[in-house]
């Protein structure tokens, strides 16, 4: 199942159109990893060819070689818990996202112990970053995964709670869709955002 | 079930003003692939595993590039040995390496977790290592010390498997 959606071309500095897909499978994937390793590595190399430090380029990438075989395993596994929604535009993969619907629950007031939906992982390919990449191909990425969550979670009677672990890097993001992180909710070194189903409706502009 | 997003292009422009291109990387997946909340802080503590690979790395002279060329791994994978504490190698890639290091292929096995003997003295000595390791450019003699004794010791595990 797929349907046209817009995201934003950064070249032509207008909205252009690409693909989004609901139900994103285990080969998908490994073909996206297939499209986005050689471009990591180049950039890892160029930023250490241009004198920056390994640990300097590993907190930049350091999310970027997770384990695919591992992120695969819930769909390998047909959990019908989880779902994965991808973003595809000039044959290639933009962005992934990936959700589980069953085992976690809201921490903020007044929607505690409320069920929400969790994003397992959420990545944006990385020619499409500005960390990787002097001239980003593709804008609003995050933002079009993180509206399908929520519109996921409102499907499912969550009321649009989100939830998840969000790379010290990437917490302005998630502060910019409206999540919010409760003082001393973290795990492994990553910060808890959350976003209530109030706050949902701001992110979706209450227009739809 | 099916969602459908919003193509209201006055949402989308707005929300492409605000539009920075930056990290937008989310990762709960690495916590419940550790199986609970505790552990070490992602990407901030390297094992001594990792240390063992930047040490022995530096001893010979080699850059990262360097030594994933040598050792044919992947550039991202090498970092990832050197400076993550939850990197999990598989067996082709620190084979490499310690073919590439000249370092005992069933000590560092074992360090990784991937051979089947646990070994009690591996382990101390792998705790004294990491401790006494330094990332600084050139060995320090301290540091030389540290990697010669600990290579003894895998080497010892590497004899007795």
């Amino acid at each position: 199942m797929s349907q046209e959606i817009l995201i934003w071309d950064r070249a032509a500095s207008s909205l252009a159109p690409a693909r989004f897909h609901e139900d994103v499978t285990a080969d998908q994937l490994a073909e996206a990893e297939s499209q986005w390793k050689p471009f990591r590595q180049a950039a890892a190399q160029r930023l250490l060819s241009s004198g920056s430090t390994p640990q300097d380029v590993f907190r930049l990438i350091q999310h970027l070689h997770w384990d695919w075989l591992r992120k695969a395993q819930p769909l390998r596994e047909g959990l019908l818990s989880v779902r994965c929604f991808g973003i595809e535009a000039e044959d290639r993969w933009q962005g992934l996202v990936m959700v589980e619907l069953a085992a976690h629950s809201a921490e903020l007031e007044p929607d505690r112990g409320k069920p929400l939906a969790y994003v397992e992982f959420l990545e944006s390919a990385p020619w499409n970053l500005a960390e990787m990449s002097d001239a980003p191909r593709f804008g609003l990425i995050g933002k079009r995964l993180m509206e399908a969550v929520i519109r996921q979670s409102i499907e499912e009677g969550f009321g649009g709670r989100v939830g998840l672990l969000a790379l010290p890097q990437a917490e302005p993001f998630y502060q910019d869709c409206h999540m919010a992180h409760p003082d001393g909710l973290a795990k492994l070194g990553m910060n808890w955002y959350e976003l209530t189903g109030k706050n949902a409706g701001e992110f979706l502009g209450e227009r739809q | 079930m099916t969602i459908t997003l919003s193509n209201d292009r006055g949402w989308l422009e707005q929300m492409a003003e605000r539009e920075d291109y930056g990290p937008v990387s989310a990762g709960g997946l690495v916590v419940r692939a550790l199986g609970g909340d505790e552990g070490q802080p992602f990407g901030r503590r390297p094992r001594a595993l990792g240390r063992l690979v930047e040490l022995a790395r530096r001893k010979k002279g080699l850059t990262l590039p360097e030594l994933a060329e040598k050792a044919d791994i992947d550039l991202v994978e090498a970092l990832a040995i050197e400076l993550d504490a939850l990197s999990q190698p598989q067996p082709r890639t620190l084979f490499g390496l310690a073919e590439a290091l000249g370092l005992p292929v069933g000590g560092v096995m074992s360090l990784a977790g991937l051979a089947q003997r646990p070994d009690d003295k591996l382990a101390a000595a792998a705790v004294r290592f990491a401790a006494k390791a330094e990332p600084t450019a050139r060995l320090t003699d301290e540091e030389k010390e540290a990697l010669e004794e600990f290579v003894g010791v895998l080497g010892e595990v590497s004899d007795g498997q």
